[in-house]
């Protein structure tokens, strides 16, 4: 049974590093799935504020990881 | 039908992740021969590689059979998260935050701890389960990338070979010096296949949650460039933060 842990450790750890990175990628996933069809916006500009939302997480958390190494 | 950029994007994925992933795993292999012998490396090599090969059989297949609209949401949801854990740590290691791989103290730190091992009598099962799992844990990456862009975009066995071709360019690369390919520059590579993947992952979520992107498939370089612009830019921003 150990190594059937290790195993599942391993892969869950190929998608989790950091939990809260991987909380919020899912939430705003979870958010696009809910409103974004909801938006009073044209069909392209609905991608384009889940690609940006994307974007913005990457750089929060880089950025924040940053700090927390520094402080 | 499957444009070049589609295509060709899946299979650079693959090819380059897989020269990362190789490089690492050669590093324990050839810390295995060096200190133990090379049959046992190759064994655990072989062995390793197979079981690899087994899960691209036994799950690409499965894959392929799903609904594309669930595929697209399911594996461009795991390729969202896969991607940008790999370019956040590499945009990390960029910015000085994180230390980089070091391709030579892993060997020097695998060579002792196989020296401090038991010493071997017959079958040295320690070195042919150190070079399995070195196979293995490496290769689940390269196995995820092939099946989920392999999967999806039905690029399976063209994702397989690009996979295999890094593999046998790092195995000849390594049989050609006999040291770790230290200077093979993973975290630029990494930082690649993390702009590739997050980009796959951004496009094929959209695709799964019925989002129209502006030039269907071609729209996945225009994500890709902008995931690379903010991965650039977020580099010197961390290292200004980490300094103080």
């Amino acid at each position: 049974m150990k190594w059937l842990a290790a195993a599942a450790r391993e892969i869950a750890g190929l998608f989790v590093e950091d939990v809260g990175f991987t909380l919020c990628i899912l939430a705003w996933v979870a958010l696009a799935a809910l409103a974004l069809r909801e938006l009073p916006v044209g069909e392209p500009w609905r991608a384009a504020i889940f690609l940006a939302g994307c974007l913005a997480l990457l750089v929060e958390n880089v950025l924040r990881a940053a700090r927390k190494r520094a402080g | 039908m499957l444009s070049l950029a589609h295509a060709g994007t899946a299979i650079a994925s693959a090819f380059v992740a897989s020269l990362v992933e190789a490089v690492e795993a050669l590093t324990i292999v050839l810390a295995v021969g060096t200190v133990r012998g090379w049959r046992p490396a190759l064994a655990g090599t072989v062995a390793g590689l197979a079981f690899l090969a087994l899960l691209v059989l036994a799950f690409g297949p499965l894959l392929a059979r799903m609904p594309i609209e669930y595929l697209q949401l399911a594996v461009g949801v795991l390729l969202l998260l896969f991607g940008m854990r790999w370019l956040r740590k590499a945009i990390l290691r960029a910015a000085g935050v994180i230390a980089l791989h070091d391709e030579a103290l892993a060997f020097a730190d695998g060579c002792a701890a196989l020296r401090a091992a038991h010493p071997r009598r017959g079958w040295d099962a320690i070195a042919v389960i150190t070079a399995f799992k070195a196979v293995v844990l490496e290769g689940l990456e390269v196995v995820f990338i092939v099946l989920a862009v392999g999967a999806v975009g039905g690029l399976l066995v063209p994702a397989s070979l690009g996979a295999l071709a890094a593999c046998a360019l790092v195995a000849i690369a390594g049989c050609a010096v006999h040291r770790p390919l230290a200077r093979i520059p993973e975290n630029t590579l990494k930082f690649a296949v993390g702009v590739l993947l997050s980009a796959f992952g951004a496009f094929w979520v959209g695709e799964g949650l019925g989002l129209h992107w502006p030039g269907d498939d071609l729209a996945i370089l225009g994500i890709a460039a902008l995931f690379l612009a903010a991965a650039a830019a977020a580099a010197p921003l961390a290292r200004g933060e980490s300094a103080g």
